[in-house]
């Protein structure tokens, strides 16, 4: 954080909106990001990236500098995803037309048919979006580990925080979650692969 | 240990969370085992993938319309009136919820010890003491509504603490006047119905009230009997109950104050938010070219206009419960017992000295009665005195012996 983001803090902790709303622009985009992954659209994106800036705006006298100021607010985007998230399957379990109850440790939901996996995996937009779905498709337990690792890049001790699980239940949900992508990524693979040989 | 075991120690692995132990045994599986060897490439591979997912641009809208909650959010802030705050600001909180305690614990002992069936007057004359109970409960229960702020999301890593909402900058010195909704009830007994309700209606004429209803009707028994409902402005409330119960003997009575204060204000500060947002709608829809945006902008208006409208017709029904406190009155006549037992001749005459001995018998009793009451009202505040005497005295005669010491 620059001298310059020192100030605009100091501002804003007075009260000044106009310096926060200077600050935040520049975590827009990283606290969009985030809740894109958490909520996977863009309406749920918006929406809680919004909150959750608001509640960073209500918090900033309280907020200590104990860590940067872009930590912070990226674990309260984390924070408001996650009480979205489980506010959710929390209805989904609950309602009535979806009676459907998760088996114990069952890892996904419906898993999104991607029967044409892009050739050129590492720069394509479609291979973004082909990802982002297989986030998506995670139960939000698993979902919110995997974007607090791999997206926000939290340590499993942070993550026992956020979550309010131990230790050991992260590195499971973690390890689970990861081979379910990586198992449904080499299927994915190898589909598209026999649909291009056969059109051939 | 199994290929199975080892892979599923392969995550903690790539983040370097095993023991030093579980990473030595691993690596010495992987040296000799190629499909977990592959295992851990795909892995790495997968994650790779997750972590090299590009930050994504967030919506044309998004800055402008965070600015405008924000600004809501602002002004939300400096509109609403803390009633909380201010009490619990006031350095007079302590000294008031110490005399709202004595007079719990005396209205209370009053009020128990009060021999209610011994005479109608008493229960009249203690109505405004039950009046005034009520109202210390109902800045007790003020007192205790829950901060404004929403709660959070329990981070204490980082000191977020729950009430978040900055209430300094709450406007000070502002007036806020207090909105209740005031309402009584009262039987009274009178001699004359017709010539209490003629006065009724001049009492409520000179308090600058009105009459909403008002229904006179005679009984089976030729007496009279009357209801009527006045409203009365709010600052006379306590000047009409004092003239009401001039009129005769109160038998009945209740008050009750619905103190909707916070909810007046913060309706009103909602209005207020609502209407500036209805303005920038306005600047927007000036701004806007495209067919798209200009709908858009006139549904977002729309509603709000909707909004405005309910918000309004709750302030106005507020005005209108609050501007004018409701009185119902019902009048009887009495029956005047000397009519009963007058008789005739020598006999009458003998009645009615055994009356007139009653009746000063009566309000003999009825005095002694008072005065146990009184007694009875004020003697927990005696034991408090009491009480408190004792212990400065204690404490002095125990400082004294310490110094002789
Ligand atoms: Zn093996």
């Amino acid at each position: 954080m620059s001298l310059a983001d020192d100030k605009l803090l100091e501002q804003s902790k007075s009260g000044d909106i106009e310096a926060f709303e200077q600050l935040i622009s520049l975590y827009e985009k990283k606290v969009y990001s985030i809740a894109y992954r958490f909520m996977g659209s863009h309406e749920d994106a918006s929406d809680l990236a919004q909150e959750a800036m608001l509640k960073a705006y209500r918090a900033i006298k309280k907020f200590r500098g104990d860590a940067s100021f872009k930590t912070w607010l990226y674990h309260i985007t984390a924070n408001v995803c996650r009480d979205e998230l489980r506010k959710r399957s929390k209805r989904r379990e609950t309602s009535l037309d979806e009676p459907l109850v998760f088996e114990e440790g069952e890892v996904t939901r419906e898993t999104p048919d991607w029967t044409n996996v892009p050739e050129q995996v590492y720069e394509d937009k479609e291979l973004q979006d082909y990802l982002h779905g297989l986030i998506q498709a995670l139960t939000p337990e698993y979902k919110m580990v995997v974007v607090m690792r791999e997206i926000q890049g939290l340590s499993y001790e942070e993550i026992s925080q956020q979550m309010d699980c131990s230790l050991g239940t992260v590195k499971s949900r973690l390890s689970r979650a990861r081979k379910m992508l990586k198992d449904k990524i080499l299927a994915d693979r190898e589909q598209s692969n026999k649909v291009r040989s056969l059109k051939r | 240990m199994a290929c199975q075991d080892y892979q599923q120690l392969l995550s903690a692995y790539i983040d370097d969370a095993l023991s030093e132990t579980e990473a030595g045994q691993l690596e010495n599986h992987l040296d000799s085992c190629e499909s977990c060897r592959q295992e851990l490439g795909d892995l790495k591979d997968t994650i790779l993938m997750l972590q090299s997912l590009d930050e994504v641009e967030p919506p044309a809208e998004f800055h402008q319309k965070l600015c405008r909650r924000l600004e809501t959010e602002k002004q939300s802030k400096v509109l609403r009136p803390s009633l909380v705050n201010r009490l619990v600001r006031s350095p007079w909180l302590p000294l008031s919820a110490a005399a709202a305690l004595v007079l719990i614990v005396v209205v209370s002992f009053g009020v128990t010890m009060l021999f209610r069936p011994m005479g109608s007057t008493q229960l009249a004359d203690h109505a405004p003491a039950e009046y005034s109970r009520s109202e210390a409960k109902d800045s007790a229960r003020n007192a205790e509504l829950p901060p404004q702020g929403e709660g959070d999301d329990g981070n204490q890593q980082f000191g977020i603490a729950s009430d978040e909402m900055d209430k300094s900058s709450v406007v000070e010195n502002e007036q806020f006047e207090r909105k209740v909704i005031q309402r009584a009830q009262f039987s009274v007994k009178v001699d004359d119905v017709p010539d209490s309700e003629q006065k009724l209606r001049n009492i409520t004429d000179s308090l600058g009230g009105y009459i909403q209803s008002a229904n006179i009707n005679k009984g089976g028994n030729e007496r009279y009997f009357a209801s009527l409902t006045l409203r009365i402005p709010q600052s006379q409330f306590d000047a009409a109950v004092t003239q009401i119960k001039e009129l005769g003997e109160v038998i009945n009575s209740s008050t009750s104050g619905d103190d909707v204060t916070q909810q007046y204000y913060d309706t009103e500060a909602r209005l207020r938010i609502m209407r500036q947002e209805e303005r920038s709608l306005l600047k927007l829809l000036e701004k806007a070219d495209k067919m798209e945006d200009i709908m858009q902008v006139r549904r977002e208006l729309s509603q709000i206009r909707q909004n405005i409208e309910v918000k309004e017709s709750e302030l106005k029904r507020l005005d209108q419960l609050t501007s004018l406190s409701t009185i119902d009155v019902s009048l009887q006549e009495v029956e005047v017992q000397g009519h009963q037992i007058t008789a005739t001749g020598i006999s009458g005459v003998w009645s009615r000295t055994m009356t007139a001995f009653i009746l000063s018998t009566n309000r003999l009793i009825k005095g002694i009665g008072n005065m146990v009451i009184g007694l009875g009202s004020i003697l927990p505040l005696l034991l408090l005195l009491a009480a408190l005497g004792l212990m400065v005295f204690a404490l002095r005669r125990f400082r004294a012996k310490r110094k002789v010491e």
